[in-house]
């Protein structure tokens, strides 16, 4: 494995299922270009009584991944932009995460580096953005969704993801662990960031042990346009509706940015609640690796063992230009497993050595491993709180 | 794949409390979600065998028991699929399109298809629904529960080959399913209005059409949604609406089974070898007597009195003037006469008689039923669960091994998967033995005393009719088989499993609680139709041939992946907990119904019923997105004004 010359960046893309194919293949028109696809859902909280007992069938989504050389990070951006429509109301978003370090496999195919196309986004899509991860089990999944609504953000996107490395250390008691945890993704504004991640740490309860594991990433160019609340079935259309009809008389959407006043230093006119707030960590990295499925038991050990603490786990189709091999009519898929841990950053730098020099000695090619800065973390953390004795 | 040693070579060391710390909430999770499947349908039945029909349960603890090993089976069972054989299914379906060709993973398929017909045989349920035919009133239907059984069977496991078959080609294709169920249900719909104009091949109909209910058991179904869901991840389908989400191989192994009997059926029909025909081989069977079809003592109740006094309670009368507690005093005036403008009552007579009120209890004196022979049916449980699992599981590790020459990944979880569903399945058909066929015996045979005069299961005295006149008797039936159907879906181990692949699947978008609702609601009416059709012997094409009709319809106006789970749930709602209940209370009706000897025909509108209703549900939400879509062509206007602004 060798590490990258050039910076790089994951620009990730949501739209309902029906938009995808069109960002996808506005993306693939680059050479060398491919990017991952799997399946997500959006949030719709209804109000209604009957709800409760049978409840609305979520938007399904589509996720896109893709690292991209950060020189063309924003030509990318625009490209999904205009792709997707994601300037319209209700459509989905976008957004690119820089990479700190990058190493590849041999037989990984990188985007090579191209600076064509825009270098300015536009001017809908923000520099001033965070992305929150939530991954919690199901059954919080909805109230950390609601908690975060109420903070003023948009419904989460979600998508499952496997928990891995606690009870995979338990034997045969393995068998016990919950197959699958969601992972709420929600942007917010910088200045409104630190509000919502608090609100959705107490609504999940995430400094009680075993209750989900939440952190963000800041992001370099991001633009969502996800709804939030429904109330009422007619709600949604008249609220587009007026939307529209402001657009019509502004001439331009820019009336749609929310209001935070940015009182600099990424702090935002409001109460910092998370400054009470107990089990936090600061300054962590998120560790990502890109492997193909039929090798990820091998590095998912490999990370296991080099000291991550807990990976989540989770499944996405590879999508190239000439990628996917013709079967009797077919194409048949390449599958990739991303495994991500967060951990401090001398265990994440420990990680990258470990799989520097034991990938290639496992016959393990196809993977390629990235690490990206995680500001900020909230969790259970053994020794701060509701822990009987201090941890050794 | 490389061989792994395990994850994390540094293992936890955990003592003994530690790890029941670890077992239990897992244990108490599970056992609590299966507690929560089947405690609607169990109290159903209680209380309305209490308080509506008014009679005691029989060998209540018995039932008891049995219903807690049925949640105890349900825990296992449903683990042991999430465990062992939904991952065995997936990794197949995984591996098989991209290391093999063609014909050998259509050959897998089919043989897969027949075997799992074979491992979860549904014969003993139709020779059961149909243990009141007789062989003079319908002849060829008789010989083919009888002399043809083994025919039959195969034809059924061929017509589930060829579903499972063709449905893996459909992957491949990305065929949507819609284009494949409508002219199968066509087809099949213009062969049963032929049929249905002869008489000796209508009998066959309820027969067929029950077939393509009862083929797709609680193993087959997760082990063919798997299988789907693997291929599907290895093969896409491009822009793909249509197949590639896994599902739909239940719903072909639903209608081929019907087409292949019906088949059969004509085959025999016109080489005239069945029963009573000219090269009919077998030997002329006496008409057997049947129990569940054996005449009910019929008493007039005018002459004769329900509950005599009997002599000794006549002398204690005599010595100590004491009458026996709950009685009542009528008078039988004689004659009158109207003389001189009065009436006179010439030698009335003042007659005591035992008043009719059963006392209410609750609980039967018979507690358990002796003559059950536990170790036998313990034994038969093992067996059937052993003859179900252990060769499917067999066959494809057999497959996966040394045919695609792959490893495991999780070897040992698998294992323990498999092993859990053997369990599972062995306690859960001890316990249905024990507790739900009992209860659900009880009801489904007690249930005509709404509109008819029965002896009540388990007791020797025959009590009169709640509603001896009019519908109403019948109405109250139709209403008590709509919530055991809606009951008894909610508790089906296939469906369960199906909604939480459904769940799994669309990341969360579809519920698993919605999904399960609404195929609850159209059991509920299905065997609602299904009562009314016995109740009043209308012939099933009358009401299949609508229900399918208005199903077409909706399919096609319906969106796609509504089309997939729906017609999938169909050919799994029918299971283990469904049958027997549905079967005791058809033949239990049939039986006080001049002119139905057989109780076919539920079954089949039962799996009409939830296409419908998950059909009703998608063409809902898509209305709704409609409207957002409509919504957002309006921004599509704005996006234009605001081109024309910048230009």
């Amino acid at each position: 494995m060798k590490a990258a010359t050039q910076s790089y960046a994951t620009v990730s893309a949501i739209s309902p299922t029906r938009n995808a194919n069109e960002m996808i293949d506005s993306v693939l028109k680059r050479d060398g270009a491919s990017a991952l696809v799997w399946k997500a859902r959006g949030t719709l909280v209804r109000d209604h009584w009957r709800s409760r007992w049978l409840p609305a069938v979520s938007p399904a989504r589509t996720m896109v991944q893709m690292l991209v050389p950060e020189s063309s990070a924003n030509a990318v951006v625009t490209d999904l932009v205009q792709a997707g429509r994601l300037d319209l109301q209700a459509t989905g978003a976008v957004f690119s995460t820089p990479c700190q370090q990058l190493l590849t496999g041999s037989r990984f195919r990188l985007w090579p580096d191209q600076s064509s196309g825009p270098q300015q986004a536009p001017d809908a899509v923000k520099d001033s953005l965070q992305i929150i991860f939530c991954i919690v089990a199901h059954a919080a999944g909805e109230r950390v969704s609601k908690a975060a609504m109420d903070a003023g953000a948009h419904g989460p996107i979600v998508y499952y993801c496997e928990g891995r490395g606690l009870r995979d250390r338990l034997g045969w008691l393995r068998i016990t662990k919950e197959n699958e945890k969601e992972v709420l993704l929600v942007m917010a504004d910088t200045a409104d960031v630190d509000e919502v991640f608090s609100a959705m740490a107490k609504a999940g309860q995430l400094h009680l042990p075993g209750r989900g594991f939440m952190y963000r990433m800041p992001v370099t160019a991001g633009l969502y346009n996800l709804p939030s609340r429904v109330s009422h079935h007619h709600y949604e259309a008249n609220m587009q509706q007026v939307i529209n009809a402001i657009d019509h008389l502004a001439g331009h959407t820019h009336w749609r940015d929310q209001g935070s006043v940015d009182l600099g230093e990424g702090r935002g006119a409001g109460i910092d609640m998370l400054a009470r707030y107990g089990a936090v960590l600061e300054d962590q990295r998120a560790v990502t690796a890109y492997v193909s499925r039929d090798d990820s038991a091998a590095v998912m050990e490999l990370l296991l063992d080099g000291g991550a603490p807990g990976l989540n786990v989770h499944h996405a189709r590879f999508v190239g230009k000439q990628q996917d091999a013709e079967r009797m009519g077919a194409l048949v898929n390449h599958e990739y497993t991303v495994l991500r841990c967060i951990t401090e950053a001398t265990v994440a730098e420990g990680l990258l050595d470990t799989l520097q020099t034991s990938c290639s000695e496992r016959g393990v090619e196809d993977l390629c491993v990235v690490s990206q800065e995680v500001p900020k973390v909230a969790t259970y953390v053994p020794g701060t709180r509701n822990f009987r004795g201090r941890a050794a | 794949m490389a061989q792994s040693p395990g994850i994390g070579s540094e293992r936890f060391r955990l003592g003994f409390r530690d790890t029941l710390r670890i077992l239990a909430p897992y244990a108490r999770r599970n056992f609590m979600e299966q507690i929560s499947g089947i405690w609607f349908i169990v109290t159903y039945l209680l209380l309305f065998q209490i308080f509506i029909l008014k009679l005691p349960i029989v060998y209540a603890v018995m039932i008891a028991v049995g219903i807690l090993i049925v949640a105890f089976g349900l825990m296992f069972f449903m683990e042991g699929l999430r465990l062992g054989l939904m991952p065995l299914g997936e990794v197949i379906g995984s591996v098989l399109p991209r290391s093999s060709a063609m014909p050998v993973i259509l050959l897998f398929a089919f043989l897969l298809g027949v075997g799992a017909t074979f491992a979860e045989p549904a014969i003993a349920v139709l020779k059961a629904a149909g243990s009141g035919v007789q062989a003079a009133d319908a002849p060829l239907l008789y010989s083919l529960l009888n002399d043809f059984s083994g025919q039959l069977v195969s034809a059924v496991g061929v017509g589930v080959g060829l579903a499972v078959m063709l449905g893996v080609l459909r992957f491949f294709h990305a065929w949507p399913l819609k284009y494949l169920a409508m002219p199968a249900v066509a087809l099949l719909l213009m062969l049963s209005l032929g049929f249905a104009r002869v008489p000796v091949l209508n009998d066959v109909l309820g027969l067929a059409w029950d077939c393509g209910a009862v083929t797709t058991g609680p193993v087959t179904v997760p082990l063919v949604l798997a299988l789907g869901i693997g291929v599907c991840r290895v093969v896409s389908s491009g822009s793909g609406s249509g197949g590639h989400s896994g599902f739909g191989i239940v719903t072909l192994a639903s209608l081929f089974p019907i087409l292949a009997v019906l088949l059969l059926a004509l085959f025999h029909y016109v080489s005239q070898d069945y029963y009573g025909a000219e090269a009919y081989a077998g030997a002329p069977v006496v008409a057997a007597a049947n129990s569940a079809a054996e005449p009910v003592p019929v008493r007039s109740g005018e002459t004769q009195v329900r509950h005599p006094i009997t002599d000794t309670e006549f002398e204690r009368y005599q010595r100590t003037g004491q009458l026996p507690p709950r009685h009542e005093v009528t008078y039988d005036a004689g004659a009158a006469t109207l003389r001189d403008g009065r009436i006179y009552l010439d030698a009335p007579a003042l007659i005591i008689s035992k008043s009719d009120h059963r006392p209410v209890t609750f609980v039967s004196a018979e507690r358990w039923d002796a003559s059950t022979p536990l170790v036998a049916q313990l034994k038969q449980a093992c067996v059937e669960a052993l003859r179900a699992i252990v060769p499917l599981c067999l066959f494809l590790y057999f497959v996966l091994r040394f045919v695609l020459r792959q490893r495991l990944e999780h070897g040992q979880d698998v294992a323990v998967g498999v092993a859990f569903a053997l369990a599972g399945m062995a306690l859960f058909g001890l316990g249905i033995a024990l507790g739900l066929t009992p209860l659900g015996g009880q009801l489904g045979s007690n249930i005509p005393l709404a509109f008819a005069e029965i002896v009540p299961w388990g007791s020797s005295e025959p009590e009169a009719a709640l509603f001896p006149v009019g519908e109403w008797g019948k109405v109250l039936a139709v209403i008590f088989a709509f919530f055991l159907g809606y009951g008894a879906t909610l508790a089906e181990p296939a469906l369960n499993a199906l909604g939480d692949t459904v769940e799994r699947i669309t990341v969360g978008a579809f519920r698993k609680k919605l999904l399960m609702q609404s195929v609850a609601m159209g059991v509920g009416l299905g065997i609602g139709a299904g009562v009314i059709k016995m109740a009043y012997n209308l012939p099933l094409i009358s009401l299949l041939a609508p229900a399918y009709l208005f199903v077409l319809y909706l399919t096609w106006r319906a969106p796609h992946s509504f089309v997939n789970f729906g017609w999938d749930s169909a050919g799994v709602t029918t299971g283990p907990i469904t049958v027997p209940l549905v079967l005791a209370m058809g033949l239990g009706i049939g039986a006080n119904v001049p002119g139905v000897s057989d109780g076919f025909g539920i079954l089949a509108l039962a799996s009409v019923g939830p296409i419908m209703t998950v059909l009703a549900v998608g063409l809902f939400t898509q209305r709704r997105e409609q409207a957002a879509r409509a919504a957002e062509a309006v921004s599509d206007d704005s996006d234009l004004v605001e081109a024309e602004v910048t230009a």
